[in-house]
């Protein structure tokens, strides 16, 4: 396996379409970074310039410490998964793991080790010789997996390789790639725009937005410290209440105001807000729907941040409820246990916790809270 | 005709079968597949044999047979032994090996029909007796894909199409230029563009990570008779040029969704010059800088949107107004009024056209 080195990386498509913007990283041997970000962020654009897909606009990429940018993809040392795969229908299980090897020109014996040694790892040594049609969803998968393993290749690259399973077998095949890259220590890149399946897999994630990476950061680093709305709002299910307040100064204390509300921040999360000059300017504000309370003990307890709220959704999802409500012209969703007595129509009392408030720049984006 | 493997592996399945040791020869005596190994000691007996008149005869402990197609000697077939049960086998090999000749001519025969097909080289009455002749459908739904590979004669990219669609055999996969691989396919009564767009998807994504080859697929329209392919072909052949000059990251393009693409593609050279000289006034837009085509495409991207342009630009919006004014000052075309953008967007297409189609002249 071998560490990635990406520098300066630029993609500019000749009908003038900028899919990337200059993008840097460095990624260590056995790492499994995934890239997400919405449809035409240019996360799979920049996973086909290090297959060798694509041209490069500008900058270099390495593999270990050889630069690629002019290798062909079949001298890149790399083996791909795509979406849209397919297992050859005439050909037995062992005989698809041999088609690209045989168009490498590998040694029978070679060959022959190098598809065993991927069949035991994922399971499948018994139905080597059995037909597609013949295989489960699940045995074609792995299948499919094997078929790029035995290429003993030096980086994998999977383009949303799940995106047509269901959900069932998509947990389980996430699984199996994780066990199956811990094993071997592989460097795995991995594109989705399913957040689910990045916290999941990856040791770092990439969020990307209009060919620009908005951050790079462990799934907790991007789940608890956003470096901007947009990272906010797209990691976490369901997504970060945001709403505008202007901010205005009580002591040592910022207090945000929005509609007829006023909910004072303690010191620690008023100093950037005050320090950057932010008093008396409008800002945007993000909480999770796990840090908007509606327990009594905790509203009583904070009455510095408590807000009417009228209840419009019920949501029971079983081990859990999302509350949909309104305060003033915004629309909230919290996260809740099933002992919640709220019904749409109720006007209730909820508590923000403001120690893990989000606070963001109004014209920038950019965190306020999280520098 | 036939690959010598495939006569080695025939030969070698009969010989696992009868425990009776073969060997095809051409008619100049030369082994072409063999189980045992002095088979070139025979060459001169078996040139006596290609001269005599008779069909099968025994020297010196082996059966000859000669093999034809339509009268014509192909082979000369060796079985080691002079029973009558060898004899039986050798007639069983000669019999196999001429209705190897037959399907390989059938499906060289079906090649060139679709080769002929596709290129208009066939006459009207000639499709249908042709077709019927060689068993291939005629009112039946079919689509054609254009693969364009990378690199020349492509072998892996062939390969791996063929084995992709091998359980088809009413799919037909051919070559008649050495960068596109080109595949005619029948459709099932329910499949439709959804499916063609999800057949092309896989062909790309396969080719990419199999044959690990660039590759652009196309495809035309869906045809409902055999005399329609080349209608399909063209489509998917004009449908490839158009995605290479107007959306150069897109992989797949389909014929039945071209854009405005299909109506510049068919404008006469003269007349795209003149529109040029009447919009730029002589000078390109090939001119401009990168940073305005940026602004421009941008915004262009972002519907005519200030704010959404400037922050996407990371400028300042005051920043883009000044760069949008100086546009207009060089070209008398505000590009935030409606009109003066449409005829831009289409004289920066007309330009990529005009560059595509003279990069063909030279």
């Amino acid at each position: 396996m071998a560490s990635l080195s990406l520098k300066n990386i630029s993609k500019v498509f000749p009908n003038g379409f900028i899919a990337v913007k200059d993008f840097s990283m460095e990624i260590e041997d056995g790492e499994f970074v995934v890239f997400i970000g919405p449809s035409g962020c240019g996360k799979s654009t920049i996973l086909r310039m290090i297959a060798g897909l694509e041209d490069i606009t500008a900058g270099e990429i390495y593999i270990g410490d050889r630069l690629v940018n002019d290798l062909e993809t079949q001298e890149r040392d790399v083996a791909m998964i795509f979406q849209n795969y397919m297992l050859y229908p005439n050909l037995s299980a062992y005989e698809n793991m041999a088609f690209g090897l045989k168009m490498r020109n590998i040694g029978r014996d070679e060959m022959d080790q190098a598809i065993r040694r991927a069949a035991e790892i994922l399971d499948i040594t018994s139905i080597l010789d059995k037909k597609p049609r013949t295989l489960t969803r699940a045995q074609q998968q792995r299948v499919a997996l094997g078929r790029a393993m035995a290429k003993d290749p030096k980086v994998f690259l999977l383009d949303e390789p799940l995106m047509n399973l269901d959900e069932k077998l998509r947990c389980q095949m996430r699984r199996e790639i994780k066990r199956v890259q811990e094993k071997l220590g592989a460097t795995v890149i991995y594109v989705t725009d399913d957040q689910r399946e990045a916290m999941d897999l990856g040791t770092r994630i990439v969020v990307m937005n209009d060919g620009v990476v908005q951050q790079i950061g462990t799934p907790e680093e991007l789940y608890e410290k956003p470096a901007n709305k947009f990272v906010a709002g797209y990691m976490g299910t369901p997504q970060m209440n945001m709403f505008e307040a202007r901010v205005e100064q009580d002591g040592k204390r910022a207090v945000l105001c929005f509609s007829d509300h006023r909910v004072l921040l303690n010191e620690e999360r008023s100093a950037p807000l005050l320090e950057g000059g932010y008093a008396g300017k409008e800002i945007v504000c993000g909480v999770r729907p796990e840090d908007i309370h509606t327990d009594r003990e905790f509203v009583a307890a904070n009455p510095d941040t408590r807000v009417e709220a009228v209840v419009q959704v019920y949501e029971m999802l079983g081990t859990e409820v999302f509350l949909h409500f309104q305060v003033s012209n915004t629309g909230f969703i919290t996260r809740t246990g099933t002992e919640s007595e709220a019904r749409p129509g109720d006007t209730i009392a909820v508590c923000l916790d403001t120690t893990r408030i989000h606070l963001f720049d109004k014209s920038t984006e950019i965190t306020i809270s999280n520098r | 005709m036939i690959s010598n493997q495939i006569l080695q592996s025939t030969i070698d399945g009969l010989k696992g079968i009868t425990r009776v040791d073969l060997c095809v020869c051409d008619t100049e005596g030369k082994a072409l597949a063999t189980t045992f190994p002095d088979a070139e000691d025979h060459e001169v007996t078996i040139m006596a044999f290609v001269d005599s008149p008779a069909d099968s005869q025994v020297i010196q402990g082996y059966q000859f047979f000669k093999v034809f197609d339509e009268h014509q000697l192909e082979y000369i077939l060796l079985a080691r032994g002079s029973g009558d049960d060898v004899y039986m086998v050798g007639k069983v090999v000669v019999f196999q090996i001429q209705s190897l000749l037959v399907a390989y001519k059938e499906r060289f025969d079906k090649d060139n029909f679709i080769k002929n097909l596709l290129l208009d080289n066939l006459l009207l009455v000639d499709i249908y007796n042709r077709a019927k002749k060689l068993h291939i459908d005629i009112s039946v739904r079919r689509v054609v894909f254009v693969i364009e590979t990378k690199n020349e004669n492509d072998s892996a990219a062939l390969e791996t199409v063929k084995s992709l669609f091998a359980a088809r055999n009413k799919d037909f996969i051919t070559a008649v230029d050495e960068k596109n691989i080109i595949l005619v396919k029948e459709l099932k009564p329910n499949e439709n563009y959804e499916d063609m767009e999800k057949t092309a998807k896989v062909i790309l994504d396969m080719l990419n990570t199999e044959a690990m080859t660039k590759v652009h697929v196309a495809y035309g329209t869906i045809v409902n008779e055999i005399k329609e392919v080349s209608r399909s072909y063209k489509e998917a052949k004009m449908a490839l040029d158009v995605g290479k000059i107007f959306y150069s990251d897109k992989h797949v393009v389909a014929y039945n969704n071209l854009g405005i693409g299909r109506l510049i593609y068919q404008l006469p050279m003269s007349l795209c010059r003149m529109f040029i000289k009447e919009i730029f006034d002589g000078k390109s837009p090939d001119d401009l800088d990168e940073e305005t085509l940026t602004t421009i495409n941008k915004f262009f991207e972002n519907n005519l949107n200030v704010s959404e342009t400037s922050r996407q630009l990371y400028i300042h919006r005051n920043t883009l107004v000044y760069r949008l004014d100086k546009l207009q000052k060089s070209t008398g075309l505000d590009l935030r009024v409606f009109e003066d953008a449409i005829t831009f967007k289409i004289a920066l297409m007309v330009v990529k056209y005009m560059n595509y189609m003279e990069s063909l002249n030279n």
